[in-house]
């Protein structure tokens, strides 16, 4: 049946550059991603299980977006520091899928290894109201998940939380704390001394 | 004036009413009060069917009396909308399109965690509905 | 060919110019994302595809209040009309691409036979960067969209049959889905559901 069709149009056949169309509606997306919150839902009883979920399916996300978006720029120097990968998830990964660079990126003052990127209204919290039975879910799981993943593959391991915080001037914004593993930290000291 | 708002699915469940103003106070709970509404909009689309000449399509979007208003707009998914207000008020339909095109569909058929048929009470959505009716010239027009 | 664009493609380029649009890859990427949680849960790649299916249903289902309230596309009065609608008019609305329609008679089909079409995606915006692995050379990755269109349809009163025919991803020109009317079903009203 289908498995047994020649394949004519292999995958390295097909430009990886800029497809030739660039956009969607966010509607579509919207519903897709409601889709995937619904399903992981029902296999989840709690709320963290949901968003470990959520970010898991980000995580792949985030490896394949600091692909192209490197592949893009004809980036061929690897970033080796902390500020440098976080700069460029901020602006070159996130424009890449969002549109436009994150809010801000600030660094956590009592903690040496740890960032925060935020955003005013992330896209894909737009969409979703918080359900009465789970008050503490955050859909942001998932872009959690895209920044842990593309932090990864460029060699930083970390983990990453989104928060839902309020804002000084009314309403709320979402927090994506960044925690670097050890060896992220070693190196970065070391390379700081050279 | 703007009175209230009903919003039935096409099998009849009253997903939302919401009141601004209520001209007199009907005896019995919520929920006869919204069977009744129902009934009547079943009844009254029986009777527009059969007052319609056969090669017209049948809907009616607003009916009245001296003292009120009933506002229409069914679409084609069987979403019924019932926006009641007081006779002065001018042709609603497209308000009502309005609340089923920017409110409906952005906060009840694209929020994720909203399942079709339950009562619409999240936030968002009371928010959005309340901030535009409030916004209508008709909502403070008439005032008694 | 006139130079004006034929009502529907026109009646879809509007409603694709008003809507909100989103990163195309980040559309696709989750999707991606997707089907690969389903396919770690299930660890099935038949259950995968019905599971796709149902996925879709259920954005069908939630997606054509949107589709009926923005896109202006009036009442259709065959099954035909229908088949134009859906591809020129909801695809471009919600994918920015614009489909072909064929409608399909069987030739020895009766007289009173049950209508279908035949949908033909060229420019499928969920193949973008997929390569099917061997062992799952059956998925049928593009099944959302035979469950969207049926879940759309079931909402506004035609019971279809859709059908995944052909896939890129399966080594086929293009993209092409089956919708044939099972049964039209008209509002029933009933005074005592309770």
């Amino acid at each position: 049946m289908a498995g047994l069709r020649t394949r004519k149009l292999n995958i390295v056949d097909r430009a990886l550059g800029k497809g030739r169309q660039e956009v969607v509606s966010q509607s579509a997306f919207a519903h897709l991603f409601s889709e995937f919150v619904q399903y992981s839902q029902a296999r989840s009883i709690t709320a963290s299980e949901l968003e470990r979920r959520l970010e898991d399916a980000g995580v792949g996300i985030g490896v394949r977006i600091l692909e192209l978006a490197s592949l893009r720029d004809g980036k061929t120097r690897r970033e080796t520091r902390m500020l440098g990968i976080l700069q460029y998830v901020h602006t070159t990964i996130w424009k890449a899928l969002f549109g436009k660079s994150a809010d801000a990126l600030e660094k956590v003052v009592e903690n040496e290894d740890e960032f925060m990127i935020s955003e005013q209204e992330p896209l894909v919290n737009q969409y979703i109201s918080v359900p009465a039975h789970l008050p503490n879910l955050n859909c942001a799981a998932f872009a959690a998940g895209i920044i842990r993943g593309a932090l990864e593959s460029a060699g930083f391991p970390a983990a990453v939380q989104a928060h839902t915080v309020a804002a000084d001037a009314g309403g709320s914004r979402t927090v994506f704390l960044i925690k670097f593993a050890p060896e992220v930290l070693a190196r970065e000291r070391s390379l700081a001394s050279a | 004036m703007i009175y209230n708002l009903y919003i039935y699915n096409k099998h009849g469940v009253c997903l939302l009413y919401h009141e601004w103003k209520r001209p007199n106070i009907t005896a019995g709970s919520a929920m006869a009060d919204q069977k009744l509404m129902f009934g009547f909009l079943f009844s009254l689309k029986q009777v527009v069917n059969k007052l319609t000449p056969d090669s017209g399509m049948p809907g009616f979007h607003a009916c009245s009396t001296n003292k009120f208003k009933l506002n229409y707009y069914e679409t084609a998914t069987g979403l019924r909308f019932v926006l009641n207000t007081d006779p002065n008020c001018g042709d609603m339909r497209e308000c009502i399109r309005y609340i089923y095109s920017a409110v409906f569909v952005e906060y009840a058929s694209k929020n994720a965690l909203y399942t079709a048929g339950e009562p619409l009470d999240n936030e968002q959505f009371l928010f959005a509905l309340d901030k535009y009716v409030r916004s209508l010239p008709a909502f403070t027009s008439g005032a008694a | 060919m006139a130079a004006q664009r034929p009502p529907y493609q026109r009646l879809g380029d509007v409603a694709f110019s008003k809507v909100e649009k989103v990163n195309a890859e980040l559309f696709t990427l989750t999707y991606g994302a997707v089907v690969v949680q389903l396919l770690k849960d299930s660890e099935d790649v038949e259950q995968t595809s019905i599971q796709l299916e149902k996925m879709g249903y259920n954005i069908g289902v939630r997606i054509i209040d949107e589709f009926l309230a923005k896109a202006n596309a009036g009442t259709c009065t065959d099954f035909k009309e229908t088949g134009e609608v859906i591809a020129k008019v909801a695809f471009r609305m919600f994918l920015g691409v614009t489909v072909d329609c064929r409608h399909v008679v069987e030739p020895n089909a009766p007289a009173d036979a049950m209508p279908a079409f035949h949908l033909i995606i060229v420019d499928n915006p969920l193949v973008d960067f997929v390569e099917l692995p061997e062992h799952c050379s059956t998925l049928a990755y593009c099944n959302l969209l035979c469950g969207v269109v049926r879940g759309a349809l079931e909402m506004v009163g035609m019971r279809v049959e859709t059908k995944l025919l052909k896939d890129t991803l399966w080594g086929d020109e293009h993209t092409e889905i089956s919708v044939s009317l099972k049964e039209l079903v008209h509002e029933q009203y009933r005074d005592d559901d309770e």
